[in-house]
């Protein structure tokens, strides 16, 4: 059983979700809440909906109107789908855990307390169904080969040459540096790879990640930045041996 | 870290390759890289981290067009579930109201009969205060009718 993020029942005192505090007063919503006060540029949620827009959706979500729901998971369907593939990075898992997740919102709106954020919500219960998906398969994300082919032996002496920076055109090539990449990331702590990912590769704020792994904002930049030079000395590591 | 003067402020060598500090506070992260080879080299491989994973990994893509058909599937398959999860609950909750009801009603039946005192067996003379001795032999009747004066 995954968990929903508790929030505020309507009559009861306030409970955020672990992480909620610090993203409440994240610099980009600030920002935003900064800009809707301005009378220029009206107010946006984390993602996409103007905030007052997305509050009355969540209004009418949380009254049972399933219109008003599924309008909001569609402004965010596109997050959930990026936090979701980027802790699992299997595509063929991916749609049914974000339709998990969907469900649990549908199941659990009501429990979400409008001063939280929604989004920071939302994408808890995907970081919780993700991470409770991977126990009930006790899957390995992805599994590897032991030893990297000639292919990926080559694309690592571009890499450290600078010349490999960018994604490879060939179809079978990107494939190669894909396993290669979940080769080198499966060596590190699973919430340092899920970090990583979602901010390289997914483009999540920094903030995003804090609410949505329940981690404090400056925690996650410094476990971040030692993950990446853990990433690269791996990386470094694997060149030497094969170059031995 | 070899750095004494950056090795409890990764977070701003974070920030740095992000493009979040201020400039000024840029500026002096530039200047110091300046004179500190190690801090240098340490944000460069993380810089290289970033490249590798952006070339190894593609962001996940949209939702398929069929994503949402079963996503309402499900929701209707979710609030049929909910439907029977709560008629049983409700049947419940019925059937204890009129459990509880009709125990209330026997007890207060009971306190009604319990409250009523039964009255004693009346006694004849209270029935009949004005009743009449029967006469217990013939000589007995004859004077009672002399004494009345109907023997004339």
């Amino acid at each position: 059983m995954s968990h929903v993020p508790k929030a505020r029942e309507e009559s009861g005192p306030p409970k955020r979700a672990p992480g909620t505090e610090a993203v409440a007063g994240a610099p980009g919503e600030a920002g935003a809440n900064a800009a809707g006060t301005t009378g220029e540029v009206p107010a946006r949620s984390t993602r996409g909906l103007p905030q007052a827009k997305e509050r009355e959706l969540i209004l009418r979500a949380q009254s049972g109107e399933t219109a008003a729901y599924e309008e909001l998971l569609h402004a965010h369907q596109q997050r959930v789908f990026a936090v979701v593939g980027g802790i699992l990075r299997r595509r063929e898992d991916v749609e049914d855990v974000v339709q998990q997740v969907f469900i649990k919102v549908y199941v659990s709106i009501r429990q979400f307390d409008l001063r939280s954020t929604f989004s920071t919500w939302l994408y808890k219960i995907a970081v919780n169904e993700c991470y409770d998906y991977l126990r009930k398969k006790r899957v390995r994300r992805l599994v590897y080969e032991a030893d990297m082919s000639e292919e990926q032996v080559r694309q690592l002496e571009a890499f450290d040459s600078g010349m490999g920076a960018a994604p490879p055109a060939d179809a079978s090539q990107r494939a190669e540096m894909r396993q290669l990449v979940g080769r080198l990331l499966d060596e590190l702590q699973q919430e340092d790879r899920d970090m990583l990912v979602l901010k390289e590769v997914e483009g999540l704020s920094v903030e995003e990640i804090s609410g949505a792994l329940g981690i404090n904002v400056n925690t996650v930049k410094v476990r971040m930045f030692r993950a990446r030079g853990r990433l690269v000395d791996i990386y470094r590591k694997r060149l030497r041996e094969r170059r031995r | 870290m070899a750095c004494r003067e950056y090795s409890e402020r990764l977070d701003v060598f974070e920030d740095y390759l992000d493009g979040r500090l201020p400039a000024e506070a840029a500026a002096a992260v530039t200047a110091h890289f300046e004179r500190c080879a190690a801090c240098r080299e340490e944000v460069e491989s993380a810089r290289l981290a970033g490249m590798l994973l952006r070339a190894g990994l593609e962001p996940t893509e949209a939702p398929s067009g069929v994503f949402w058909t079963r996503v309402r599937a499900r929701l209707r398959e979710e609030e049929e579930k909910q439907m029977v999860a709560d008629f049983w609950p409700a049947l419940e909750v019925l059937a204890r109201r009129f459990m509880l009801t009709s125990a209330a009603a026997l007890v207060l039946m009971f306190a009604v009969l319990l409250g009523t005192e039964p009255k004693e067996p009346m006694e004849v003379r209270e029935i009949f205060p004005e009743s009449v001795r029967q006469p217990a032999d013939r000589n007995e009747v004859l004077l009672s009718l002399a004494s009345n004066g109907n023997g004339r």
